[in-house]
């Protein structure tokens, strides 16, 4: 059981599955709750709608069926691969949304929930960074011959923003979303601020932080989304350069910023960069928190509060 | 309303002092919104794609703001051994 789910659900509290995932949601007046779950189903349908690699009604799908050819997008859509385009910019490449053609070759072409545990084929390995090729003109956008997008990396973190965004806007309230762990606070934060549990599986190591009101954090993971095909593990955190999954140098990664989609790049580039992650997330200034891959040891930089040891 | 041309050199602009607040230790951007520039390989300046850094809203709703004053500032963050609102784990 996902260790969301292990929380309380009080009044002010949503909790449902998504995306192979769990969203909660939690506001500062519970009275605003139904009003609030209603904004976020919403907001969560319409990204969806726009960029679910596993939907043939997608927008996502129906570039890749342009093959080649310029498509004019929603005004959503094109924000989607925007952000993810400058991911891709501002971490020299190595969160790229172009890495669906990879992702397919390793299996994981459908859903997280539907994807076999193991499968006995073979990986075909793609490695073939093109976000530089991909071309977006306001609503427009081309997407070369052979390269499949996958906004993984950035859509959940985006519209975790978004959500809290409109729900704080709209709901005139505090409020805290949660997809999977990437977390965006809007408006007033409750007393004391938001408590956010930061943990992996439940045999890592734990702590509890604080967050104010309209600061976000995400943990990306080399052992989450695993599965096995053809005799070996893999993970749903890929080198760019190479088409497969990182070497885990870094069990978890958690990052906190303003905007979850720039905590949720910089973890995600930080389990990429695997050793090179320490120097440049100390250049980037975000409070991090590294957990190596055996969870022997854990390092917190730039004001992330150092983990208390429980004897 | 700016013209195409005026409003492309202000988003570049915009993604110029990105970079630079990326490299003088700060990917705190909340309150500025993104831009995007790509381009084709061998692209000129001028034929850079340039996303608004304004968004449409397909799905409706309010102003969306982040941040404030401060806000190019990382979240402090402090301990707690209170029940949490949410867990942070692998995604």
């Amino acid at each position: 059981m996902p260790l969301m789910q292990t929380l309380p659900v009080g009044p002010d509290t949503a909790q449902w599955s998504v995306w192979s995932t769990t969203a909660r949601l939690v506001v500062t007046d519970p009275a605003r709750l139904p009003a609030a779950q209603a904004i976020v189903e919403a907001s969560l349908a319409a990204v969806d709608r726009a960029c679910s690699r596993f939907r043939a009604d997608s927008e996502l799908r129906l570039v890749s069926r342009a093959a080649g050819q310029p498509v004019r997008v929603s005004p959503l859509f094109a924000e989607l691969v925007g952000v993810a385009l400058e991911a891709a910019n501002r971490t020299g490449g190595d969160v790229d949304p172009t890495v669906g053609s990879a992702m397919i070759g390793l299996g994981y072409d459908r859903d997280f929930a539907q994807l076999p545990a193991s499968s006995p084929g073979a990986s075909v390995v793609v490695a073939a960074p093109a976000w530089q090729r991909v071309e977006l003109r306001d609503r427009e956008l081309r997407v070369p011959v052979g390269v499949e997008l996958d906004l993984g990396a950035t859509a959940k973190a985006f519209t975790a923003d978004l959500c809290a965004r409109r729900v704080a806007n709209l709901c005139d309230v505090g409020v805290l979303v949660s997809l999977g762990g990437d977390i965006a606070t809007a408006g007033p934060a409750p007393c004391g601020g938001w408590r956010v549990r930061v943990q992996d599986r439940p045999e890592d190591p734990r702590t509890t932080v604080t967050l104010p009101g309209g600061a976000a954090l995400a943990t990306s993971s080399s052992v989450s989304r695993q599965w096995r095909r053809g005799g070996q593990t893999l993970h749903h955190i890929l080198d760019p350069r190479t088409g497969r999954p990182v070497s885990p140098v870094w069990r978890t990664v958690s990052v906190a910023a303003w905007r979850c989609l720039d905590a949720n790049v910089v973890s995600t580039a930080a389990v990429v960069r695997g050793v090179r992650a320490t120097r440049w997330l100390r250049d980037v200034g975000l409070p991090a928190r590294l957990v190596t891959r055996g969870a022997h040891e854990i390092i917190t930089l730039n004001g992330w509060p150092a983990d208390v040891q429980v004897p | 309303m700016p013209s195409r041309e005026q409003g492309q050199h202000r988003i570049t602009a915009v993604t110029s002092a990105l970079v630079a607040a990326s490299l003088a230790g700060s990917l705190a951007v909340a309150g500025v919104a993104y831009s995007t520039t790509t381009g084709s390989e061998g692209a000129t300046p001028s034929d850079e794609a340039t996303t608004g850094e304004t968004t449409g809203d397909a799905v409706g709703g309010g102003t969306e703001t982040t941040g404030g004053p401060g806000s190019q500032l990382s979240p402090g963050l402090e301990l707690s051994d209170d029940v949490p609102h949410a867990s942070s784990g692998g995604s």
